[in-house]
């Protein structure tokens, strides 16, 4: 059976819809507040989240490192790090994102692609084996979304992840759901950047479904995954063996908006991951 | 373009300042329907950290329709701190600092309730000029309770002691005044600066640690490191405890210190 995770803001999760899920993805800076000019985990959800960890492994997922932040990455971010290691003991790996919300100390409110550049690998690689050393736990990186047309670079994103896996202990975190706004919004050819990156190293799988706004699709997590974002699960799961975490990424105000009805959703992607069978063998393209 | 030149000219554009002709790249999505959507995106993340982080201001300013020009605003005048954790905490000071009595008795009593919730000893006073506890039961749920009326004059306390952080009067005139104001932040020169004796700031200045200088102790080089390792010789954190021989710190000066750091480092 594939395993399920949910990610988690701080807020109350019923105790139906945490019996059907494995592990919860935690996103820190959602129960931090600013203490002592850094960020602190609030005490209270810590406690809430210590107990639910007792049982449920945590995955670390954060948003606000900037990891390619040509000027300097978020040190802030670390200190909550530091925290959740010190206060979960159960964390299977944590994660970021391949882009950077922060310019010369300025936070963008939003987060965006780097380009694939020789420059950019050389930054985000050290920084990389850096987080691996730091906290000897395997780390995860996520390609973001493309709001912008694709920047200008020097090589494709399947082959640049690809680089960075091949330079450093890093694994691969995707996202279904990214790749299919990407497909609306830019006509992305999913298939060939399947077909490019070495798949072996997914260790994760997001799925979440979100909104369409003036004809373009959002990467904001208020619903369950459509078909085409299933599909694309499907796809990746197929040349996966059973040991990718799929997380299924849901806001808290998608929590509100589902209410009771998320019990239901959740059990259906559970039964749905079911039935996705896995044909283990390496991807003929990356081999 | 250099990886740096590419997050300048981006971050640069969305602050819609002028973006260097010779960058194509910045010129050319800076006329896409994607960068009006991305500009739009951002306010949409401001405004839910924002609800997120001051749930009960932001309902009632939402109903008054405010919401949305206070925050634009707020971002338009770089008032808003950078960092995300910090983006309520802001918004509050700013709507706390308002004309509209309630929403900026409102304000305030988030802040402090907030504060009083993380454990701050502080009690905080503010003047409602309506049924306080009323007001924040219809915020939490406007299904079991009426907006309450004006009704002269109610004192708020929130404090950490206080069973449930709230305890509310009725008055026959504003109070004002008394206790610590979530507004009226901490100041280094006015609650800080005076606690350390001559004796401490002469013994510390060959180490190079300046107690009397506020840019040295609120320096955001290392995230805070020499105000953080000033508190924690303080309190005996880090060993030995200082002023070494004592007399050591009181728990209210401490809190103070405490929440010097946690109102901003005002100067």
């Amino acid at each position: 059976v594939r395993p399920l995770a949910l990610s988690y803001e701080g807020h109350e999760i019923p105790a139906d819809v945490i019996d059907l899920v494995d592990v919860l993805e935690l996103t820190p800076e959602t129960i931090a507040h600013a203490g002592g000019g850094r960020p602190v985990l609030d005490r209270e959800h810590v406690a809430c989240l210590r107990e639910l960890n007792a049982h449920t492994p945590l995955t670390i997922h954060g948003v606000s490192l900037s990891i390619g932040s040509a000027d300097a990455w978020n040190e802030a971010y670390l200190r909550l790090l530091d925290q959740c290691f010190d206060a979960f003991p159960n964390i299977l790996w944590h994660s970021e994102h391949l882009g950077f919300t922060r310019v010369d100390g300025v936070e963008l409110c939003t987060m965006l692609p780097i380009p694939y550049t020789h420059e950019s690998l050389d930054l985000v690689s050290p920084r990389i084996e850096r987080l691996i050393r730091r906290y000897e736990r395997p780390f995860l990186i996520e390609p973001v979304v493309n709001l912008l047309p694709v920047p200008p670079g020097d090589m494709t994103e399947a082959a640049y992840l690809n680089a960075i896996t091949r330079r450093t202990a890093c694994r691969l975190l995707l996202d279904a759901y990214n790749l299919v706004c990407d497909s609306r919004n830019h006509g992305r050819d999913i298939d060939a950047f399947l077909n490019d990156v070495d798949l072996r190293y997914v260790r994760e799988l997001h799925i979440a479904g979100g909104v369409a706004v003036d004809g373009i699709q959002l990467d904001v997590h208020t619903a369950v995954p459509d078909r085409h974002t299933l599909a694309v699960t499907k796809q990746i799961l197929q040349h996966r063996p059973n040991d990718v975490l799929v997380t299924f990424e849901l806001l808290r105000e998608g929590y509100e908006l589902l209410g009771s009805l998320l019990g239901d959703e959740v059990r259906t992607i559970r039964d749905w991951l079911a039935t996705v069978p896995c044909d283990a063998r390496p991807v003929s393209a990356v081999a | 373009v250099t990886l740096a030149r590419y997050q300048q000219s981006l971050e640069r554009a969305l602050r819609g300042r002028p973006v260097d002709p010779s960058d194509v790249y910045a010129m050319r999505v800076r006329s896409t329907r994607q960068w009006r959507l991305l500009a739009e995106s951002i306010r949409f993340w401001r405004r839910l950290a924002i609800q997120r982080g001051a749930p009960m201001t932001s309902t009632l300013l939402l109903r008054q329709g405010h919401f949305h020009t206070i925050v634009d605003r707020l971002f338009a005048e770089r008032l808003a701190s950078p960092d995300t954790a910090t983006m309520a905490e802001a918004f509050l000071v700013r709507v706390g600092g308002m004309g509209d009595d309630v929403a900026a008795a409102l304000a305030r009593t988030e802040l402090a309730l907030q504060r009083a919730a993380r454990g701050f000893d502080t009690p905080y006073e503010i003047d409602w000029p309506i049924d306080p506890i009323a007001a924040l039961a219809n915020l939490l749920d406007p299904s079991r309770a009426d907006w309450p009326e004006e009704s002269g004059y109610w004192h708020l306390t929130v404090a950490h002691r206080v069973p449930g952080f709230l305890s509310a009067a009725r008055r026959a005139s504003p109070e004002g005044g008394h206790g610590a104001d979530a507004m009226n932040p901490a100041s280094f020169a006015r609650d800080i600066r005076p606690l350390f004796r001559p004796i401490d700031v002469e013994h510390m200045r060959p180490f190079s640690v300046l107690l009397d200088d506020y840019s040295y102790m609120a320096d955001a080089a290392n995230d805070h490191q020499h105000a953080r390792d000033v508190r924690d010789y303080l309190t005996g954190i880090k060993q030995p405890q200082m002023p070494i021989g004592g007399p050591f710190w009181t728990a209210d000066q401490l809190a103070l210190y405490e929440r010097w750091m946690n109102e901003g480092f005002q100067p």
